[in-house]
């Protein structure tokens, strides 16, 4: 998948335990714009890879909720939470280290 | 009403088949309906009730709602290694049961009011692409798998909102 626009995942906040996206193993999430994660959006799928590229965002808002991605997070652009938590669970190959 | 009500029955559309007034379609036993290149499948008048398209659809041309609502309950599938399926509004709003893009071929979305209930990038190891090339998409359940991509192109969004529930899904094909 490749976002060169911008891709809002949104969660209702009746279907708490619902998952917004989730990414099959080795599938990949290319980002060179904006996603969104509002309230408690979730990317789920351990095996697959959400690469945010140099000047994309990936950003947390809504009033509520805790986004989890489980995906892999190669970042080399921005991550942001605006409010709430974002929780990276899975690798970062972006830097050694732990999220 | 147009009913397709022999098994084995198929509508070809090469040039426009208009529904007004919210009138539908019902293929479930046929074929089904294939849109070629040049065809184009359209609401143009908002009627007081949806016009819905109950048959799958093979698609190498347009599903345009131009005013009202146009609903397609079984699956659209891209003619074999198309690249020229459009779904579109122009004017009024278009919801698809499910999409899906086969091996080699992509499905274009524009305009903003398309509301996607099922997207697929299948079969299997197919290369189908789905590209939003304008508008706002709404998708309500995505499950990437397959080979295949979504495009969103740039000045282009998406919207994929979970756990959303309506009558209208309930009578999907798709769940």
């Amino acid at each position: 998948m490749i976002n060169d626009g911008t891709i809002t995942f949104r969660q209702r906040s009746n279907h708490s335990n619902a998952v917004s996206v989730s990414l099959a193993p080795t599938s990949e999430l290319v980002n060179n714009g904006k996603l969104v994660f509002q309230d408690g959006a979730d990317a789920h799928g351990a095996g697959g890879t959400i690469t945010n590229n140099p000047g994309a965002s990936i950003t947390k808002g809504g009033a509520t909720g805790t986004t989890f991605i489980e995906s892999a997070v190669d970042n080399h652009g921005l991550l942001r939470s605006e409010s709430g938590l974002l929780k990276l669970t899975g690798a970062f190959p972006a830097i050694t280290g732990s999220p | 009403m147009l009913t397709l009500g022999l098994a084995g029955t198929q509508l070809v559309v090469n040039g426009t088949v208009d529904l007004r007034n919210g009138a539908d379609i019902d293929g479930r036993q046929s074929t089904g309906i294939r849109v070629g290149q040049s065809g184009l499948l359209r609401s143009s008048t908002a009627g007081q009730n949806p016009s819905s398209v109950n048959a799958p659809v093979e698609l190498a041309g347009r599903v345009d709602a131009a005013a009202g609502t146009l609903q397609t309950i079984l699956p659209i599938t891209t003619a074999p290694r198309s690249s020229t399926a459009l779904l579109s509004t122009s004017g009024g709003s278009l919801e698809v049961g499910a999409l899906e893009a086969g091996i080699g071929s992509r499905a274009t979305i524009e305009g903003t009011g398309v509301t996607l209930y099922s997207l697929g990038i299948t079969p299997g190891g197919g290369a189908g692409d789905i590209v939003v090339g304008s508008g706002l998409l709404h998708i309500i359940t995505w499950t990437p798998k397959g080979s295949g991509s979504l495009h969103v192109m740039p000045g282009a969004a998406a919207e994929v909102t979970t756990g959303a529930q309506g009558g209208w899904r309930s009578r999907t094909a798709t769940g």
